[in-house]
């Protein structure tokens, strides 16, 4: 290795020395990791696809009530879903999603009714594009990486998740394997007091 | 321009650590779960003081380090050996890490830990406040101030003992911004830290 080192002086130096100190390895951390991964090689077995395609995640407990109600607004909405690629069936949304190199992600309301102004509204997350978790993240669920999973289509790579959400802005992202993903095809926020980039959505507006 | 540090050996040229031998990963890729074990054991640790490093919570640390070995040990039947199997680790740990930092951003507005350790700080009112901490505890906190992206390349280079060549196939970032980001860091730190130091 030839580096041209530039001389980091003593005090940096004296830091480096500190931070190169080895953590201890508390318990079984090792056997965690090690049980953790050998599970997720078995469930990728037993789901028959691919290596690259995910398991089906499961949705969590807090919205399986909620979700069994939006079930004819789920349908609704992925029949929109469906109107909406085929709209886009010309343009280059349809060639990303077959390539899976360029992922889209849709975010449109499963259902609006107008008569229940303060009701959350049933809204469907859709991304597609191969991955093997995806989850929701946004201001509704306070940006928690676990609450929000997104479920798979069997033998496919669409991905969704219907969340009962407040009427007005929110902003979100995917977590597609742990990398930050925004919509490409929403709007964008860029959040001052984070730096960082979100997709934006408009429940219950006309 | 010699190199005249009095740093120590760098960990991943250690003769008591060497580097994974491409045996031991091709077992793994095949799916022998102690292979996968033994280089788990082998890299525990620095990915962990890495972690440490990128994020300073040692819960969110440790849930980035196994999320980062489940992701090598699903990927393992792609790995190629013409890569540098720690240079592959420590992408997909940076990948994790910068994941975790911009979900932790969003969820806290304010951490109460920083509003803490501001309290603490040497100031004009209170010059004897450092004694309170060690000097590692100081130093890791003043790597805390540094920008994420300064902050990972600098732990990547004199911490983790990769070469800027090494990094740039790591992270895509061309070596001379590499080493301005390193300069940037250390400059920080040193700044931060001189009031501190007693040679």
């Amino acid at each position: 290795m030839a580096d041209r080192r530039v001389e980091p002086g003593p005090v940096v130096e004296r830091a480096i020395e500190a931070l190169r100190e080895l953590p201890p390895i508390h318990g079984d951390a090792i056997g965690r990791v090690v049980a953790a991964a050998a599970r997720s090689r078995a469930q990728d077995a037993a789901s028959d696809v691919d290596d690259l395609l995910p398991e089906p995640a499961a949705p969590p407990a807090r919205y399986a009530r909620r979700l069994s109600m939006v079930a004819a607004a789920v349908l609704l909405a992925a029949g929109t879903v469906a109107l909406w690629r085929a709209t886009h069936a010309s343009s280059d949304v349809t060639g990303a999603a077959t390539a899976s190199a360029q992922p889209i992600v849709v975010a449109v309301p499963a259902s609006r009714d107008l008569n229940a102004e303060s009701d959350p509204i049933p809204t469907q997350f859709v991304f597609d594009g191969r991955a093997r978790r995806v989850t929701l993240v946004g201001d509704f669920n306070n940006w928690d990486p676990r609450a929000t999973p997104l479920e798979q289509e069997p033998r496919s790579t669409l991905w969704s998740v219907t969340v009962p959400m407040q009427r007005g802005r929110h902003v979100y992202a995917f977590l597609v394997d742990s990398v930050w993903t925004i919509d490409k095809r929403a709007p964008v926020a860029r959040d001052p007091d984070f730096g960082v980039t979100g997709s934006v959505i408009l429940v219950g507006r006309p | 321009m010699t190199h005249s540090s009095n740093l120590a050996p760098l960990p991943d040229r250690e003769p008591a650590r060497p580097a994974v031998d491409s045996t031991l990963v091709n077992r793994a890729k095949l799916g022998d779960i102690k292979a996968f074990e033994e280089i788990v054991e082998r890299y525990f640790a620095r990915c962990m003081r890495f972690a440490l490093g990128m994020l300073r919570d040692p819960v969110e640390a440790d849930d980035v380090v196994q999320e980062t070995f489940v992701r090598l040990y699903r990927a393992l039947p792609r790995y190629e050996e013409r890569q540098r199997f720690d240079s592959w680790l420590f992408r997909i740990l940076g990948n994790c890490c910068r994941s975790a930092n911009i979900v932790k951003q969003r969820r806290d507005t304010v951490d109460v830990d920083d509003e803490k350790t501001l309290r603490s700080l040497p100031s004009p009112d209170r010059p004897d406040a450092v004694f309170d901490y060690e000097w590692g505890d100081e130093v890791r906190r003043a790597l805390a101030e540094v920008p994420e992206h300064n902050r990972e390349i600098f732990l990547l280079h004199y911490v983790e003992g990769f070469s800027y060549e090494e990094i740039e196939r790591i992270t895509g970032v061309r070596q001379s911004a590499l080493k301005m980001r390193v300069k940037r860091a250390s400059d920080h730190l040193r700044a931060r830290l001189a009031g501190v130091y007693r040679g």
